[in-house]
Parts: C-alpha cells; structure tokens; sequence
C-alpha cells in the first residue's frame, strides 16, 4: 500500500509538472469536436459558382450522426488509453442531402457515408474532398491537388434540426434517419 | 479501545488478495483479482481526469465557463441538460469547478489506494450523474456507473487497500467498512 501511495502522488506531480499545450484559439466556421459521441451536427456546404466542379451539386447538407449505443460504450478504451494514444480523430457516420437549393427543391439522399474528423489538422474529410473547420472552405480532392469549390457551414443545433427535418420530409430516396 | 474490540475488528470475514487466495479458491481469486484490476482502471481515469483539472486551471481560471458555453450551444435548448447548464453549471462554473476538481481527485486517491472505497466510489457515481445530466451523456457513463456501484457493494477496499486495515483499528467507522 505504501508502494500504492508512492506511485499515486508520483503520478499527481507527474501529471502537474506543466500544462498541456494551450489550444489555439480560433473562431471555427465548421467546428465539430472530435470528442462528442451523441452530437448530431449539420454542415450546409454550397457551392462557390455554376463554373466551379460543375459536377457538384450546388448544395451538400452533410448531417454527421450520433455513435451508436456500443460505439459510445467503446470510447471508454479511448479514454483509458488516452496518456498513450490521444483522441484526435473521429469518424462519424454520416448522410449527404444534395440539393439544387437550400431553400426549395427536393434532396437526393445519399446514406452510408462516413465523415473524418481531424482535430489537430482542423479539417472534416467528406467523400471526395474536405472541409477547412476554420475557414469553412469546402475543397476537392483530385490528381491535380486540392481545389476550392465552395463554402461550408456548421449550423447551429435548432436550425440544424429544422433543416434536416425539412429534407426528411421531403425526402425522395425513401431514406429517413 | 480494548483489546476485544481490537479482536472483533480484526475477525471480519472479507477475503485478502493474495497469493495464498489463489491457491486456495483460485476461482475467487480471479473473480477478485478482475473487480480489483476495474478498480484500479477507474482510479486512473479518473486521476487523469483529475490531472487534466489541474492542468487546465479549473480552480482558478475561466475554462469551465467556455466549456460549458460551447456545450449549450451543441444542446437543444430545451432540453434538461441545456437548462442544467444555463441555470446553474454557467452561472457557478466557479464552484463547479472547484467541485469536479477535488471530487476526481479525491476518488482517484480513494480507489488507487483502497481508502474509504465505498464513499470514493459513490463520490464517483455522483460525479457521472452529473457529466450526464450536464449534457455529457453517452452511454458509456451507464457501464462506467454500473462498474461504481460494483464498489459501492463489494468489499474491495477489504481485498485490496487501506480500508482493511483502518477497519480493523476503527471498527464501527462506516467510512472503512
């Protein structure tokens, strides 16, 4: 038990002997936390001109879902092993609503997807490209490098909800989640 | 305090873990041996939640308050946890973080070192009841909160620990029963 004691505070004065390093911070246009298991988080991406990646719907609303029941129970590991292996990414299953517009149309669904997020890079890699968290800027990926296509958005939880209640009201694919 | 007393500490009947256990009931020995290695586990996740309090000054600086504002805005706001936070862990994000502070460290102290085990580990299940009413659920805190009350009624502290011997001395303190 002494030996206990010894390594307990060994570990306290350890643990304080400094800070981690402190988080730059920044204003962040698409902030989703690589941390949170049960967020529910909408990022309306819009298309920057009728030119730019014409194959491109003008509008991708990206609805990053919750961790599962046993996912959210798995994170514990993560947790426990976090000294060793800190939590930095996330993947989060994810759906695509492409629209001709955010304000009318019908959406085209697009389930099954998964979104990375990238806490130290800030970035949310999405199929075919990524999203500057900071910024917002929505980039394709391609043989040529990363190019420009648009903006994005994170949107706050109540107008997140209204939105995806819209498209899954209107929904043509027969999905709704 | 008379011998008697002294005597009557000392004959309890909570298994010590111990080499002798296992080659006497080596079934108990591991059932033992696996609640002790949870115990263990738990106190560490919790010094590092403690460490990281320390680390990000929730003593003293203003954290807390951005953490918890950031929360609510991930809410609906509506909702328990996003009133939880709005009326009471926001506008005393002091106390509450003086509380989560010395609480962690308090039941990592407790269950690394086997010192009032049953209080540490209810001390912990409070602790849980609020990330989760804080809007911090996942499920993974109803797992971790089944694991405390594991310790709540099992004599761990008895099998590995401090409380055995304190129970002895002191046999009518509930603390180390």
């Amino acid at each position: 038990m002494r030996t206990t004691t010894i390594i307990t505070a060994a570990l306290f004065v350890w643990g304080c002997s400094g800070p981690p390093p402190a988080p730059v911070e920044v204003e962040l246009r698409a902030g989703v936390s690589e941390f949170c298991t049960t967020c529910n988080d909408v990022i309306v991406c819009e298309r920057a001109d009728v030119d730019t990646a014409a194959d491109l719907p003008p509008v991708i609303v990206y609805n990053l879902l919750p961790d599962t029941f046993w996912q959210q129970v798995a994170t514990i590991w993560d947790w426990l092993i976090q000294w060793i292996k800190p939590i930095t990414i996330d993947v989060r299953a994810m759906t695509a609503y492409e629209l001709d517009s955010l304000d009318n149309g019908e959406p085209r669904v697009v389930p099954g997807q998964q979104a990375t997020v990238n806490g130290p890079e800030r970035r949310i890699a999405v199929p075919g490209g990524y999203i500057d968290q900071v910024s917002g800027d929505w980039y394709r990926s391609g043989t040529d490098g990363d190019r420009r296509v648009g903006q994005c958005e994170l949107l706050k939880f109540v107008d997140g909800l209204a939105l995806l209640r819209r498209l899954q009201g209107t929904d043509q694919g027969g999905e709704t989640s | 305090m008379t011998t008697a007393s002294m005597t009557e500490g000392a004959s309890h009947s909570h298994a010590v873990f111990s080499r002798a256990l296992f080659k006497t009931r080596p079934l108990l020995g591991v059932g033992i041996g696996f609640v002790l290695l949870l115990r263990i586990l738990m106190g560490l996740m919790y010094l590092g939640g403690a460490l990281n309090k320390f680390q990000r000054n929730y003593l003293f600086g203003d954290y807390p308050l951005e953490l918890f504002t950031k929360r609510l805005s991930e809410l609906d706001p509506a909702s328990f946890p996003a009133q939880y936070l709005e009326h009471f862990a926001i506008p005393f994000y002091r106390l509450v973080g003086w509380a989560v502070t010395w609480g962690e460290t308090f039941v990592a102290i407790g269950l690394l070192a086997g010192l009032m085990t049953r209080l540490s580990s209810l001390g912990a299940l409070f602790i849980i009841v609020n990330f989760a009413i804080g809007g911090y659920y996942d499920a993974s805190l109803i797992v971790l909160g089944a694991i405390c009350l594991l310790f709540v009624f099992l004599p761990t502290g008895h099998w590995l620990g401090y409380d055995r011997r304190l129970n002895q001395r002191y046999p009518d303190n509930i603390f180390f029963k």
